[in-house]
């Protein structure tokens, strides 16, 4: 067994020991892997920020271009240091010019994503399910399809219909609540159980994913002891 | 003047974007500046929370708080990592496998105490939750999912027991396509509440 | 002078008032109250105390006045308080606004609010008879709770933690020959012991401040050496010291007496309220939970950690079946198999380290089968650590001839990074003097682009900005199992052309491609676990609660 080994799996071997301990109680070997972890978290993205965002889009046409590729740089040069400043209780405002940057740029992603990418899809999709010609395609049941689409519709409808999008409505009177129809209340409820569904699945896979890696973690910890009684 | 700035700045950079998600080819050059630049500054701004970290850590120590050692010992492995980081550089496999080597354990290490907790925890779900349309059909569906995780049920490919089988497993899909909608319709009202100016979380 | 309270945002404003100056809702049809003054009304706490006036009166022993006068109109309530105590300011904002909403929407009050209003509603209507019955009940379930909460320490508490004020009470009940401490009742009024939980109870004050600091602080405000009468001008008529167990302890127990306002009491109803829902366990909470449910908790753990550890030795290998692979794994295998030989492929790192093992799992039966020398892979994080584990995931495959893999660089957030990969396409045209970046993505269109995420946001925004701006290029997702369910409805659409999910369908895939499994190893230890879960799900429903109750729902509590 190549010590190199042994003492790769022996470090991630304590390391988990220390922040599995937690299992037990909170002790200050949990908190010493913990702050390790973070250091070493830090540090490495401090490196990797430096090396692949810092220099190539900053540095480098800096220090490498002319005089109009530095005048070109000047913008996000104000910019960054307007961030910069803006950490300073006393110049907290300026940090609003490369904010309203970030914000821009992420309204925009956000809308053509969230347009293009699913809400158009995703109702085309259902649509699609009610087309005939896939009844037949595809499918030993043609009855199952045609159930499924049925399926599909109410359940997305009454997902959407268990959502308040809106503000609440003032209440005037006791009686005037803010009740809403009958029929988007009662799918509603139809909603509810299929998001359910869905939280239980997405619960499975959550759970699933944990077990993996506390599986991983006993093997690798079982596995550095046998090194070291020299099973190997 | 200077609240008209911002609102300028976030409005032209947004409606560029967004012009760019249909004239790609027109607009391609300035999009690649604008995402240059954007990326710059969250890389800074990632920075600058870094540097609040090591900040806090290191007011700790000073002032000799509870928690200093574990402060330092978070700064000391800091320095350490910086300076390997520098000396044998990103691309060193001795680097990657010291990173690895602490990244991996101790994040499975925390997913792992999030199962044994997920355990421990189910067991006063219903007691916890009461029995709701939401709360029975999420205990029906994790029951299922967990069923079918193990493996044990399959159905012959081409069967009509395959077919069911498939329908029950894609059942979840209902409800995920309800609430991507929902969100979509979410992240889209918020979209455009920020580039009307509506919402400024960059300040008035 | 009557205010209108708005029902949107709380604000006061006047009575002419057609909007509400702070939100500019309507005011038209919102009913005008009348604020409580509490000079009007005799000696009230002041809306800036936390604690109602009931305990500021008890704390306030060395400031407290004589027992009043009986012909004083305005001293059928507290006795003993002084003047200075009187609080010049109105009702709490907090209370005017609670029983405004309260009429309003009553929908939207919470169950503390519902609490107090339906307290304040049971004591203003019903008669004498029913108050003193309430109040009675009031008593006795304030002391079963404390019963119940199994409090030995009560005796360590009166010894060590009495307030200054109750053992200032105490002491002048042990000499009752001073005049000035004597209590005189008066005609028509009753005497009503001190409440139990004032005396006896550590309990703590809705402004969350410790009770020490309340001792410190009565050190300057404590209550009057003499006795304090307490008496209700509406309420009790008798309350028989005898006949009630619960009211004969507390006499027993405390001497002196509190002459309390309906107003006050009112107040104390609320506290009651707010006292015995913040006594509720909380969720999550480690302060305060019991030794033995913290002993299960390690008990638990500690045998799910040695049952894991003892199959992990013992146990072997065992081989999952994969023979009916769903649609979406299907195309994966497909599109593996038929891939030229000359592919271009944009890997998408978008998992954590923790993920790492699940992950490298689902991806590299795929990964062995199209990674060849002649291939081409472009790799890009949008996680810091992704290309250190697409790195170790290639070197732990132990590849006959190494593959070329060019990496792409680290793109904080998905989304921007996907938009960033879609949008860039040549132009015609040059912004002049513009420096060409080096983290430019490489033009090109891929014969496939494989997104390994561990969550369902990263994947989410490549699969959405990817669809948009790169329809014709495929998209296949290696997914861990917490992603896969939400990210399904993408498959069926169209967007995305196969995903692998989790470690059972990974397992398929594996055993249609022949692969030499990697997942043997942990597939029974990983059938205990659900197998563990399930029991665990199945049995709950049946479990007892710590009162022997069987489990009963709350029905109906869900947000939105």
């Amino acid at each position: 067994m190549n010590p190199g080994d042994l003492l790769w799996v022996g470090v991630g071997a304590v390391l988990s020991v220390m922040i599995l301990s937690y299992l037990i109680e909170d002790n200050f070997l949990f908190r010493i892997a913990s702050h390790i972890f973070l250091g070493v978290s830090a540090g490495y993205l401090v490196i990797l920020l430096a090396k692949d965002i810092i220099w190539p889009l900053f540095l480098q046409p800096v220090v490498f271009g002319n005089w109009t590729n530095r005048l070109w740089m000047l913008i996000p040069f104000v910019l960054v240091l307007l961030l910069v400043l803006g950490q300073f209780p006393r110049f907290t405002g300026y940090a609003r010019f490369p904010l309203a940057f970030l914000t821009g740029v992420g309204a925009a992603i956000l809308i053509g994503g969230t347009v293009l990418g699913t809400l158009l899809p995703q109702s085309m999709a259902i649509i699609d399910l009610f087309d005939a010609s896939r009844w037949q395609a595809g499918t030993t049941v043609p009855g199952l399809a045609i159930a499924e689409a049925v399926v599909m519709l109410l359940g997305v409808v009454g997902t959407l219909s268990y959502f308040h999008f809106g503000r609440k409505l003032r209440v005037r009177r006791e009686d005037d609540r803010s009740e809403r129809p009958f029929l988007l209340e009662a799918w509603g409820k139809v909603g509810q159980v299929f998001i359910g569904i869905t939280l239980g699945a997405i619960f499975a896979g959550v759970f699933s994913s944990a077990l993996t890696a506390l599986i991983d973690r006993i093997l690798d910890i079982t596995q550095f002891v046998k090194m070291l009684l020299g099973g190997g | 003047m200077k609240k008209i700035i911002p609102i300028i700045i976030a409005v032209l950079t947004g409606l560029t974007i967004l012009a760019g998600y249909f004239f790609q080819n027109v607009l391609s050059p300035v999009l690649r500046v604008i995402l240059d630049w954007f990326v710059l500054i969250l890389g800074v701004a990632s920075l600058i929370g870094i540097a609040a970290l090591l900040r806090l850590h290191f007011n700790k120590i000073l002032s000799s708080q509870k928690g200093a050692f574990y402060s330092f010992i978070l700064i000391l492995v800091f320095l350490l990592t910086l300076i390997a980081g520098f000396v044998l550089t990103l691309e060193n496999d001795l680097f990657q496998a010291l990173i690895l080597t602490v990244e991996i354990p101790v994040e499975a290490s925390f997913l792992s105490i999030m199962a044994a907790t997920m355990l421990y925890t189910s067991l006063r779900f219903v007691r916890t939750k009461g029995w709701t349309p939401m709360s029975i059909g999420f205990l029906v569906s994790a029951v299922a999912s967990l069923i079918f995780n193990l493996g044990y049920i399959q159905a012959k490919p081409g069967t009509v027991g395959a077919a069911l089988l498939l329908f029950f497993k894609r059942l979840p899909k209902v409800g995920a396509r309800g609430i991507l909608l929902g969100m979509a319709i979410g992240g889209l009202v918020m979209g455009l509440r920020l580039l009307t100016t509506i919402d400024r979380p960059y300040g008035e | 002078m009557a205010i209108i309270i708005c029902p949107e945002c709380g604000a006061k404003n006047a009575l002419t008032a057609s909007r509400c100056h702070q939100c500019d809702a309507s005011l038209v049809e919102v009913e005008p109250v009348q604020p409580f003054n509490f000079e009007d009304s005799g000696h009230l706490p002041s809306a800036e105390e936390d604690l109602p006036g009931l305990l500021n009166a008890l704390k306030n022993d060395e400031e407290t006045q004589p027992p009043a006068e009986p012909d004083e109109e305005k001293t059928d309530d507290v006795d003993g308080v002084s003047e200075e105590s009187v609080l010049e300011e109105d009702v709490p904002e907090w209370l005017l606004r609670i029983r405004q909403r309260a009429q309003e929407e009553k929908d939207a009050l919470g169950p503390i609010t519902q609490k107090i209003s339906a307290a304040e509603a049971s004591l203003l209507e019903e008669n004498k008879e029913m108050q003193r019955q309430n109040f009675e009940s009031w008593i006795r379930q304030i002391k079963k709770e404390a019963q119940d909460d199994e409090i030995d320490s009560i005796d360590a508490f009166v010894e060590e933690e009495m307030p200054e004020w109750l053992r200032k009470i105490r002491q002048s009940r042990e000499t009752p020959e001073t005049e000035e401490q004597e209590i005189t009742p008066e005609d028509g009024e009753q005497t009503i012991p001190m409440p139990d939980w004032i005396g006896t109870r550590d309990v703590e004050p809705l402004n969350g401040q410790p009770k020490e600091s309340d001792a410190e602080e009565e050190s300057s405000q404590g209550l009057p050496e003499e006795t304090i009468q307490v008496s209700t001008d509406s309420a009790v008529d008798e309350i028989p010291e005898e006949g009630s167990g619960v009211v004969s302890d507390v006499v027993q127990a405390i001497g002196p007496v509190l002459a309390v306002s309906p107003e006050e009491e009112i107040q104390a109803d609320h506290l009651s309220a707010a006292i015995a829902a913040e006594s509720m366990p909380k969720g999550g909470q480690e302060k305060g939970q019991k030794p033995r449910q913290r002993l299960q908790r390690i008990l638990f753990n500690l045998g799910l950690i040695l049952i894991m550890v003892l199959i992990a030795i013992l146990g072997g290998r065992s081989q999952p079946s994969g023979d009916s692979l769903p649609p979406q794994n299907e195309a994966v295998i497909e599109w593996a198999q038929d891939l030229p030989a000359s592919a271009t492929i944009l890997v998408v790192m978008d998992a954590q380290a923790g993920f790492y093992s699940e992950i490298s799992m689902i991806a590299k039966p795929v990964f062995e089968n199209v990674a060849n020398i002649e291939r081409e892979f472009f790799v890009l994080s949008s996680t810091p650590i992704g290309n250190l584990l697409f790195n170790r995931m290639i070197n732990e495959l132990e590849l006959d001839t190494a593959i070329s893999a060019q990496d792409l660089g680290y793109f904080p957030i998905a989304a921007y990074g996907a938009f960033g990969l879609g949008g860039d396409v040549s132009a015609n045209w040059r912004i002049a003097h513009l420096p060409q970046s080096e983290k430019a993505l490489p033009i090109a269109d891929y014969d496939g682009i494989m997104i390994l995420a561990d969550s369902i946001v990263g994947a989410k925004a490549w699969v959405e900005q990817l669809s948009a701006l790169m329809p014709d290029n495929q998209l296949y997702l290696f997914l861990t199992a917490q992603a896969g369910p939400m990210l399904l409805p993408y498959w069926d659409s169209g967007q995305v052309s196969g995903i692998i999910s989790g470690i059972s369908e990974a397992a398929g895939v594996e055993a249609a491609l022949s692969q030499s499994s990697l997942i043997a190893d942990r597939w029974q230890l990983y059938q205990i676990g659900i197998w563990l879960m399930l029991v665990v799900l199945i049995v709950s429903p049946f479990l007892v609660n710590h009162n022997g109750n069987t489990t009963k729902g709350k029905g109906g509590n869900e947000p939105g």
